[in-house]
């Protein structure tokens, strides 16, 4: 049942015009991004760990930000268009369409992992990195998909308009980003503080730059990614519990 | 069949769509709810099939109350909501799977009854056309189709033939009629068409502002009210207007 939500939802949304428009732009992303690195002499003069982390950086960036469109789309556009009523007439349960969604959005990420793959081969030549890099696609970069997309899928069921549902998912999304505009020492006081130490997407970079870098162990690492599931945990039970009681067709 | 108690519903905390509401549909009837617009048609509906809850008051669905089985009587109704949307980049036959998998049919049993309904509605033909080229009727016919799909007991139909033209409305009629007689499917029906509700249906509830006004047979109604109208072969379109120009007149009164 739910996997023919999914089907339906992998059709409307990933491998529809928009779907396919957006995994073009991240792979010429991609091919702009490695061929920068490998002709501009600036460029290429950074160590082979800061392009790989920079890659990546962008990649989930630009990929949560993708999810999040998508996601704000799933159930506020069903409510525009008027198809909501009937799917919630059918056995399938609230959390079931939730979640149909949320894996729909994964097949996404999943996509752009694939095609971002023989990129990050390619720049991690001859170092030991690759292992580590698709630690942080599969796992980290997952969980962050996931917590993210399914933000996106609460305001999307809790507002009517798929323009307000985008809106307030990328406004949250652009706090956790907050960071990457401040300088150092902006980061060390007040309100960026607290985002920087809490922000999970802070907390995967600084994670990553720790293992590459700083070499720090197992479980510094582990430690530093606290926020990560926090934030991944709160995230999916929140939606979940949302999705049982909320009214689907409220805000209208 | 259906059976509610004082079903209420108050939107925000302030705003009383619908007041206590007794309603008995029973099995095999064609039953048609009417009302002039905003009388709570819709909230009502939204109610019976369990889409929103109501404020107070129960629903009833074969002598059990509908919020303790939200699943047996998802099972066993079909609804066609207000106004509605397709998944317009389907094909009305990939469209009609598409619900049939979500109902839990099997392979084989989805492709058979997804035919099975397509020549209910007469949409054989038009089956493999993507459902944004259909014509407004052809959609209608498809919603209604896909409200049969797991064979349920009754239908739930909000303003079925809204926006189509006299052939349009004529087909869902004959669609209606013949479903009810040859599979005794029930029928809940709105509509503002009175001259049609007449000729299909055996039992009208007429609501205003919330409240029911009157519930019965059309032959009983018609004879009920046939004193109090000053007219010759009174019809139901009469007794509609004559039951809510009544009750705005009242209204005048209180101010
Ligand atoms: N979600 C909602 N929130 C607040 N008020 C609502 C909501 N839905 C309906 N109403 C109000 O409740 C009243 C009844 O609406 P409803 O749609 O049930 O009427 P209706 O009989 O179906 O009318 P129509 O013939 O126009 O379809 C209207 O005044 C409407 O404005
Ligand atoms: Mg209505």
């Amino acid at each position: 049942m739910i996997y023919e939500l999914v089907k339906k939802e992998t059709k409307e949304h990933i491998f529809s015009r928009k779907g396919i428009g957006f995994l073009f732009i991240v792979s010429i992303l991609l091919s702009i991004m490695s061929f920068g690195f490998i002709s501009v002499k600036e460029l290429s003069l950074l160590d082979q760990p800061s392009i790989v982390m920079t890659t990546f950086k962008l990649l989930l960036g630009i990929n949560i930000l993708i999810s999040m469109v998508i996601g704000s789309t799933m159930v506020a556009g069903e409510k525009e268009k008027g198809t909501l009523e009937s799917l919630l007439l059918t056995p399938l349960t609230k959390r079931k369409i939730i979640i149909g969604k949320l894996i729909a959005i994964l097949v996404f990420w999943l996509t752009v992992t694939l095609i971002s793959l023989p990129y990050f081969i390619v720049l991690s030549n001859g170092t030991s990195m690759l292992p580590t890099i698709l630690f942080y696609l599969y796992v980290v970069g997952t969980v962050l998909v996931i917590s993210f997309s399914s933000i996106a899928l609460i305001f999307s069921t809790i507002l009517a308009s798929t323009k307000n549902a985008m809106i307030v998912g990328l406004m949250i999304f652009l706090i956790t980003l907050v960071p990457m505009f401040l300088s150092t020492t902006m980061k060390k006081a007040g309100f960026a503080k607290l985002i920087q130490s809490y922000s999970p997407i802070s907390a995967s970079m600084k994670t990553m730059k720790d293992l590459f870098i700083n070499k720090l162990g197992a479980l510094d690492i582990l430690v530093g990614m606290v926020p990560v599931f926090v934030f991944f945990v709160l995230a999916l039970s929140v939606s979940l519990l949302i999705s049982k009681k909320v009214d689907f067709l409220g805000g209208e | 069949m259906i059976k509610t108690i004082g079903l209420r519903k108050v939107y925000n905390n302030d705003y009383e769509a619908v007041k206590h509401l007794d309603l008995n549909v029973g099995r095999g009837d064609i039953y048609g709810f009417l009302g002039p617009n905003g009388a709570g048609k819709t909230t009502t509906i939204r109610m019976l099939t369990g889409l929103i809850e109501p404020t107070e008051g129960m629903v009833f669905f074969n002598d059990r109350e509908v919020s303790k089985g939200k699943q047996e009587l998802k099972n066993n109704i079909g609804v066609l909501p207000e106004s509605h949307g397709y998944y317009e980049w389907m094909t009305g036959k990939q469209y009609l799977l598409f619900f049939a998998s979500l109902y839990g049919m099997n392979k084989a049993s989805r492709i058979q009854r997804t035919n099975d309904v397509l020549e209910m509605v007469d949409l054989t033909e038009k089956a493999n056309i993507r459902i944004h080229q259909y014509s407004r009727g052809m959609k209608q016919r498809l919603g209604i189709a896909r409200t049969l799909l797991h064979e349920p007991q009754i239908i739930f139909l909000d303003e079925p033939t809204l926006g189509l033209d006299p052939q349009g409305q004529k087909d869902i009629e004959n669609i209606l009629v013949q479903l009810n007689k040859e599979q005794g499917v029930t029928i809940f029906i709105t509509s503002h068409l009175l001259k049609d509700i007449e000729r299909i249906c055996n039992r009208v509830a007429i609501v205003q502002r919330g409240s029911l006004l009157v519930e019965d047979t059309i032959p009983s109604l018609l004879t009920t009210y046939e004193a109090m109208i000053e007219k010759e072969n009174v019809n139901l379109e009469d007794v509609f207007f004559f039951l809510t120009d009544e009750k705005r007149g009242e209204s005048k009164h209180d101010l």
